[in-house]
């Protein structure tokens, strides 16, 4: 069955995942093909589709009230707790803890807030990549090893994977490390042991 | 560091390049894809109430892959069988071929691509790299499906309630009426 493209804007009606245009005559679940693009979709759509999505609306300004630093006729209808500009419904940005804040004030700290929520570097791949794989060309250990120890130290107390929070990698790293190391004192006592003689 | 409480279980597993991987983990109340490379994992997360639906469209790698093997794999079993005669360089060569390409048909036949799948929601088109077989494709869907409907019950409660039953007495009229 061929999807029609919708003829006006429809918040209810899904996009192709392919061309992004929006189709008319999805039913609950099916197979069509988009008419646009052509893609053949096999969907399942849910009830919030037809939620409708949540808009600000700011209050014009009367003589004498406050105004949005960012927007002149619009009322203002809350202070930056960052920066305390005054912004209205439309740029007051809700923050942690009840705070609130104004866009810039969002932006100049995402990169803060994104690489805590959504991103966090694997101290304990690294430090089991270090005590691991230079076994392969195993004179590189007499560096890597003493590196993955360091590593274990250094990112015990970082956050870890959220699907992987246990301690079994560093754990691993720290034993592989220890007998490297102690592999290479034992080495360099016999080494000079045997020279003394 | 106290052990933070698990509450992730893997929906379906991982697929990705050379050094990332993308897998996908399920909560309570939401979805999370996981990007791992070499050092870093990258998270989005898509919550139940939130996702409008999914759609699946197929990719032709899976066909490709097998249709190319099967063709490498004729033609080096046939020169491995009739080419060389018993022991020559083209026996070797035929037999390589045909070994490799039967690994890759293998391949194609389990694990090559077979669709594209994606969850939308109101704001992100997100495509779901790991979910690659009609098959796992299924199973997410099976998993998830009653779990978002639970989710979004108050939704479709909204949805159902949005035209109230008439009054008796009162009718919808469907006849057309010329001017």
């Amino acid at each position: 069955m061929a999807l029609p493209v919708a003829a006006r804007f429809d918040s209810a009606a899904p996009s192709c995942p392919k061309c992004k245009v929006r189709l008319d005559g999805i039913e609950e679940a099916g197979e069509g093909v988009c008419g646009a693009c052509a893609a053949i979709l096999t969907y399942v759509l849910f009830p919030a589709r037809h939620r409708p999505k949540p808009v600000a609306r700011a209050a014009r300004s009367i003589k004498g009230n406050a105004t949005c630093y960012f927007h002149a006729q619009n009322q203002a209808a809350a202070v930056c707790d960052d920066c305390g500009r005054y912004v209205c419904a439309v740029c007051e940005v809700p923050g942690d803890e009840g705070r609130r804040l104004c866009p810039p004030c969002v932006s100049a700290g995402r990169k803060k807030v994104v690489q805590k929520a959504d991103e966090i570097v694997t101290y304990d791949t690294i430090a089991r990549g270090l005590a691991t794989y230079p076994l392969l060309l195993w004179p590189f250990t007499a560096l890597t090893a003493p590196a993955a120890l360091v590593m274990v130290c250094y990112g015990w107390k970082k956050p870890r994977s959220l699907v992987r929070p246990g301690s079994g990698s560093f754990i691993v790293a720290t034993i592989f490390a220890t007998v490297q190391i102690a592999g290479w004192i034992g080495f360099g006592l016999t080494v000079w042991l045997g020279g003394r003689k | 560091m106290a052990r933070a409480p698990k509450i992730y279980r893997k929906l379906i597993g991982r697929r990705g390049g050379i050094g990332s991987l993308v897998t996908l983990w399920i909560a309570a109340d939401h979805v999370l894809l996981v990007e791992a490379n070499l050092f870093t994992e990258r998270y989005q997360r898509m919550w139940f109430q939130d996702i409008h639906g999914f759609f699946e469209r197929p990719s032709r790698e899976a066909e490709l892959v097998i249709w190319i093997s099967l063709g490498f794999f004729v033609a080096g079993l046939g020169l491995a069988v009739f080419g060389g005669g018993g022991a020559g360089v083209l026996d070797a060569v035929g037999w390589v071929v045909a070994i490799t390409s039967g690994v890759t048909l293998i391949y194609g036949v389990f694990f090559a691509r077979q669709c594209h799948f994606h969850a939308v929601s109101a704001v992100q088109c997100s495509e779901w790299a790991n979910v690659a077989r009609r098959r796992q494709a299924r199973k997410v869907i099976a998993r998830l499906e009653p779990l978002i409907r639970a989710a979004q019950a108050d939704a479709a409660t909204a949805l159902h309630t949005e035209m109230p039953p008439l009054p008796p007495g009162f009718a919808v009229s469907t006849e057309v009426t010329e001017a």
